[in-house]
């Protein structure tokens, strides 16, 4: 139990000390076919492999499905980033396992159900990490999004490292007054964080207000539809990349045909 | 006697592979007065984190009143070395300015007596008698800074770390400020602080340690110190107009000795 808390919080320290590095955070700024698609497309691959790990349980054809997920990835060079996601999600994933083979005692089964997560998680990297903020709040204001909302959508984004760095500096400086987070029973110890969450807030909201300042100084929301410098456009690549993926489609529904055709129960 | 000593510190952040500390060797007595000078991102407020054990020795050890930081926690440290951060927003958060003193009391177990009479002592201390009962989000940049100070002070550490205290007080509240501290070296604590500002540095530091890119590039007096110029340039400091004009009345063949340090000294000097 101990080794689990330390390794969860190792965990945490990881993903925080990450977060503080923007350059992490954000997309790199690696150049490759996966990253120059437009991100409507990388969207539809990622919820199309969503749906389809959704229809079926088979072993089998949850396997193929992997397969193909991983395609973009290697194609887009993430290897690294994949594997620290790995890491990352090990521990769940065993958790899905365990209590898929408690409840059902099949090992199959909740080998599927691991097959699941790592598929809809790692369809989703090929999305989030090979498209930037900017791309992903282009592509909403493609799809008729108000301009506020994607604008403050994207915003929220950009504070995130910010806000984690206030926060570590909070914590800091309540331990140095002598706060210790770990004392004391459940109830005490989230009382303990009442001294990071109370400046943690106040800074926020005076930032968001300075910020709000700002950006009005500067004429934001003058207009409806203001000028999106970058475009994103269909191009070839996108359409070879869908045909791509409707093939691939026909054929896990083709696995998927065949496996209930033959009573395969895998 | 050695109040704090580390020994070949090397720092990185977990994850990182640039250190930010690098070869640190730096011991401070018991009522020394020290000022920690350097550019931005040279590592100094990642220095004084380790202190009170925030931040452990990646590589080497840092020993407070010959206690190894990394055997102890930062609540027991901190009992020792205490640190005001340079934002005070960072920490404010109880509904009146007493409670937000009383914090770290209560933290390290003081009887309610106690309590009451240090919060008490330190308002006065700090002239805040007024604001007791108001709450510290709502009072001015300086308040709050004092509020920060108080909240730090009142359980009476050995060493006092001010990291950038000036950053955002007007003349006056500056003023204030030196006298706080020359008042805190008079009375034996050991102070140390960082700043940008050299002529603050010289108000309230007898010695000048100079951070740059996470090495110490120079351990010396301040008096020393303000005369180097190229030292200053490449750490980004500004060198005191006195110093400036010492040295030029120097090269014109006027020597007024260097250990003027305020401008009553140097006409006093002038008239000799």
């Amino acid at each position: 139990m101990v080794e689990t808390l330390q390794l969860l919080k190792s965990l945490f320290v990881q993903l925080s000390y990450k977060m503080i590095r923007p350059e992490l955070f954000f997309v790199a700024k690696k150049k490759s076919l996966i990253h120059n698609l437009d991100p409507r497309t990388k969207l539809i691959f990622s919820v199309a492999m969503l749906i389809l790990a959704l229809l079926s349980t088979s072993l089998t054809y949850l396997f193929f499905l992997f397969i193909i997920t991983m395609v973009p990835l290697f194609l887009a060079r993430l290897h690294k980033e994949m594997l620290s996601v790995l890491k990352f999600i090990s521990l769940f994933a065993f958790l899905v396992f365990l209590f898929n083979y408690i409840f059902t005692f099949n090992l199959y089964l909740s080998l599927a159900m691991v097959f699941r997560l790592l598929i809809i998680v790692f369809s989703f990297l090929v999305f989030s990490l090979t498209t930037s903020p900017d791309e992903i709040v282009l592509m909403l204001y493609k799809l008729r999004f108000p301009f506020f909302l994607v604008f403050s959508l994207s915003l929220s984004i950009r504070f995130i490292p910010t806000l984690m760095r206030d926060a570590i500096n909070i914590i800091d400086a309540q331990r140095s007054r002598g706060l210790e987070t770990q004392r004391g029973n459940l109830i005490k110890r989230i009382r303990n964080y009442i001294p990071v969450f109370i400046p943690l807030l106040v800074i926020s909201i005076n930032r968001a207000m300075n910020v709000a300042e700002a950006m009005e100084s500067r004429c934001f929301g003058a207009v409806k539809r203001p000028t999106s410098f970058y475009d994103i456009k269909f191009n070839k690549l996108d359409f070879i990349f869908l045909f791509f993926l409707f093939i691939s489609i026909f054929f896990l529904i083709f696995i998927n045909f065949l496996l209930s055709y033959f009573f395969f129960k895998i | 006697m050695k109040l704090i000593e580390i020994k070949d510190l090397y720092f990185k952040y977990p994850f990182e592979e640039k250190y930010v500390l690098t070869n640190i060797n730096l011991c401070i007595d018991s009522g020394e007065s020290v000022a920690i000078l350097g550019p931005n991102g040279s590592g100094k407020t990642t220095l004084i984190k380790h202190l009170n054990g925030i931040l452990k020795p990646t590589k080497g050890d840092v020993f407070i009143d010959g206690k190894n930081t990394k055997e102890k926690s930062v609540a027991e440290l901190s009992r020792i070395v205490g640190i005001v951060f340079q934002n005070p927003d960072h920490q404010l958060f109880s509904n009146t300015v007493f409670e937000e003193i009383s914090f770290a009391l209560i933290n390290f177990g003081f009887n309610k007596e106690e309590i009451v009479k240090r919060v008490k002592e330190m308002l006065k201390y700090f002239n805040l008698e007024k604001y007791e009962e108001s709450s510290p989000l709502l009072l001015s940049g300086g308040e709050k800074k004092r509020v920060a100070l108080a909240s730090v002070l009142c359980y009476d550490p050995k060493v006092i770390v001010l990291d950038e205290p000036t950053v955002g007080l007007d003349y006056f509240q500056r003023t204030a400020l030196i006298n706080i501290i020359k008042k805190l070296k008079k009375e034996g604590k050991t102070v140390i602080t960082i700043t940008h500002d050299i002529d603050f540095a010289l108000e309230v530091a007898e010695r000048g340690i100079i951070l740059k890119d996470g090495k110490i590039i120079k351990d010396d007096l301040l008096i020393n110190i303000i005369y180097e110029e190229e030292l200053l340039n490449e750490a980004n400091l500004v060198q005191p107009t006195l110093a400036k004009l010492i040295i030029e009345l120097e090269k014109i063949g006027i020597k007024l000795g260097r250990n003027i340090t305020t401008v009553e000294e140097f006409i006093r000097s002038i008239k000799l």
